[in-house]
């Protein structure tokens, strides 16, 4: 087996630190995905309906950031799987940071695939969502 | 609905402005997800979609919330829990998928307060060939005093 450090097709960590979350981007979020729930972009709504203060990000888009973590990364055809639990929500200001660790494991059976746990945290280390993604080799 | 049950099917079409304006809203600055030439320079049929966005297009249906809806749950107290996407093939703008929908696992925690719906969507292509599948849990919070 080679040296699992030095293998550069499969970086040990990678990370992604995304711009703070902004209503622009919730309300962005909310058109392109097609999830129009007031909740997350509609201040007045969440005041008469919630006991928040504020709207909340997307759980979706707390993933689609841990999808960029290896779309920055991998080709699309590489990505075969990403799994995320929803653990907390995330607020306007939120600075979300994701994170893959390659998992120890090597790859997975014969199939030459690569586990990696993702993990997606604001800036005060709470973690909001956590999973993993499953990587197939390069084909060149 | 028994588990296993398929409960929908459903078409959908890839668009390709709405995969900029999800490459937009999601921050993701790699151009062969929002320009459709540097996408086929890089061998791409089109615009490609990012790995969640198939999620997306499993909830353009008349009511993203059936599986719970259908169970007799109340849909004002269900949460996201956990979702997995697995892609077999790069979805392109400019494809046509089919989706079908079924009821994968239903069970209860905390004596029945907490109701967790499982559901799986297959979704393939026009050729018919398997192109990705999401597999969606939600938990819908119970009144206690409402149980049995």
């Amino acid at each position: 087996m080679n040296s699992e450090n030095e293998n550069t097709d499969y970086p040990k960590s990678l990370k992604l630190v995304c711009d703070p979350l902004s209503r622009t981007t919730l309300a962005l979020y909310c058109g392109a995905s097609g999830d129009h729930h007031p909740l997350h972009v509609d201040t007045d709504w969440v005041k008469a309906h919630t006991d928040l203060p504020d709207v909340i990000g997307h759980g979706m888009l707390s993933m689609a950031y841990l999808g960029r973590v290896l779309t920055n990364q991998f080709a699309p055809e590489q990505i075969q799987s990403l799994d995320a639990r929803f653990l907390a929500p995330t607020n306007i200001g939120d600075i979300i940071t994701c994170t893959a660790e390659r998992t120890a494991a090597g790859p997975i059976n014969n199939s030459g695939n690569i586990s990696y746990r993702v993990r997606a945290t604001t800036q005060d280390d709470k973690t909001i969502a956590d999973g993993s993604a499953v990587i197939r080799p390069r084909q060149d | 609905m028994q588990i296993g049950q398929e409960f929908l099917q459903f078409s959908t079409d890839v668009e390709r402005g709405r995969l900029k304006l999800f490459a937009k809203a999601i921050g993701e600055l790699n151009p062969i997800y929002s320009d459709a030439d540097m996408a086929r320079k890089a061998g791409y049929d089109d615009v490609v979609a990012p790995p969640t966005f198939i999620y997306c297009l499993s909830e353009d249906i008349p009511d993203p919330n059936i599986a719970v809806t259908s169970l007799g749950l109340d849909v004002s107290k269900c949460l996201h829990a956990h979702q997995e996407v697995t892609q077999f093939r790069p979805i392109c703008a400019g494809q046509t998928l089919h989706g079908r929908m079924r009821l994968a696992d239903y069970f209860e925690k905390k004596g029945g307060t907490l109701k967790f719906v499982v559901s799986e969507t297959e979704f393939s292509n026009a050729a018919g060939q398997e192109v990705a599948s999401l597999k969606t849990t939600v938990v819908v919070q119970a009144e206690a005093n409402n149980e049995q």
